[in-house]
């Protein structure tokens, strides 16, 4: 064969070589992705971070600083007048919302901040073994390889949030003045799911029933 | 809290966010095919879209098939690198990367098919080692540099694999009478 390997005739064929190898694949794989609640904080993490400018990126750590030191001053501040600044009324409005085969994507629009609540009732025979404060993850498990996982994400302000709307059998119950969507999955997992001012918070367990977790919600401080 | 449903607005969504929605399911798919393995898999996904994020000014979400090349580049690449971690009896050789399977069985049916086609199912069945390289710099129009962060390896590795790339091909292609 007398072709000449150039850099001009690999710009022409190799696209050809990627259609082909194109050809292949599936446009639209049917494998469904149900992606776990920690991939999608991994993931939401890092969509959150594609929206940052570079300058915001790099200033990041230095504002973490500031922001110490603020507080550390409001705080003082406090202290000596007495005073206790009340926090501002949380408001989150959903401002869209993708249906997606295996969930639904939404975005919101947030004012305000919330407290996170924390679980003051874990079922029997379960332990803490994996805490992660930054992800907002804990994770229990007991001898039977039971595990519950809780999940609680700060909704802030033009963020997105993918949540599992895919279930076998679910109901919707309100605890504690909150909407809560207790759900089971085809595996077994029951997923419980509310929001609670711009707090997003996921109960998921996969062997536990629902009067348990309901109880658990109930003693959410 | 009020809850409403409005069109998707792409122009709304960040450049990686539309990426990511768009082609999460096809990674993950490529990912488990390889790996068969869903926590695995998971991994891929996040990875791949972190290395895409690094070179998201290199991607132009509105050319479809380049975008589709890239991931399934990369997504290939970050899976035989998982694979060359695994334990030894689930291992891939380098020997296995580089092994250039041939394209034909009966060298007078394909001496006979037309100079282009040739060429094309000779660079399909290249090793991926040379393969993916050649995907990304050619049709991606990526710079070695950023290759090199992609695949985690040094900027003279890739011009070196470029350089290897392309004589293999010159070899195979002059064996073809």
């Amino acid at each position: 064969m007398r072709v000449e390997i150039t850099d001009e005739y690999l710009y022409r064929i190799m696209p050809k070589v990627a259609e082909l190898m194109m050809a292949d694949i599936p446009n639209k794989p049917e494998m469904p992705f149900e992606p776990s609640s920690e991939f999608d904080k991994k993931m939401k993490k890092l969509i959150r971070k594609s929206k940052r400018p570079g300058w915001i990126k790099g200033m990041n750590h230095r504002l973490s600083r500031v922001a110490c030191l603020v507080i550390c001053m409001i705080a003082a501040g406090a202290v000596l007048t007495g005073t206790v600044l009340a926090n501002e009324t949380v408001r989150m409005k959903l401002t869209e919302r993708i249906v997606m085969d295996d969930g639904v994507m939404e975005y919101f629009e947030v004012s305000g901040e919330g407290v996170i609540k924390h679980l003051t009732y874990i079922p029997e025979g379960y332990e803490l073994i994996a805490k992660d404060e930054d992800a907002g993850v804990e994770e229990y498990q007991n001898s039977n390889q039971g595990k519950i996982v809780y999940v609680t994400w700060v909704i802030e302000d033009g963020m997105m949030l993918f949540r599992d709307t895919e279930f076998v059998n679910s109901k919707n119950q309100v605890i504690n003045g909150k909407d809560v969507t207790i759900g089971y999955k085809g595996n077994g997992t029951l997923k419980a799911q509310w929001f609670d001012e711009n707090v997003y918070y996921l109960i998921e367990a996969n062997s536990l029933n629902d009067t348990e977790i309901v109880k658990m919600i109930e003693n959410i401080q | 809290m009020l809850f409403y449903t409005l069109n998707l607005n792409e122009t709304q969504k960040s450049k990686f966010e539309r990426l990511y929605i768009q082609y999460r399911s096809l990674v993950f798919y490529l990912a488990y095919e390889k790996l068969e393995d869903e926590m695995e898999s998971e991994n891929v996904v996040h990875d791949v879209f972190m290395k895409a994020l690094r070179c998201l000014d290199n991607i132009d979400i509105e050319q479809v098939e380049k975008t589709r090349a890239f991931l399934v580049t990369i997504t290939r690449n970050h899976c035989i690198n998982m694979l060359k971690k695994r334990p030894k009896e689930q291992h891939i050789s380098w020997d296995e990367l580089e092994d250039w399977q041939k394209p034909y069985e009966d060298a007078d049916l394909f001496a006979a098919l037309p100079e282009e086609n040739q060429v094309l199912t000779i660079i399909e069945h290249m090793p991926p080692l040379y393969k993916e390289i050649l995907l990304l710099k050619y049709v991606n129009e990526l710079d070695d540099a950023v290759i090199a962060s992609l695949l985690g390896i040094k900027e003279e590795s890739v011009r070196k694999r470029i350089y290897r790339g392309k004589k293999l091909l010159k070899k195979e292609l002059d064996e073809v009478k």
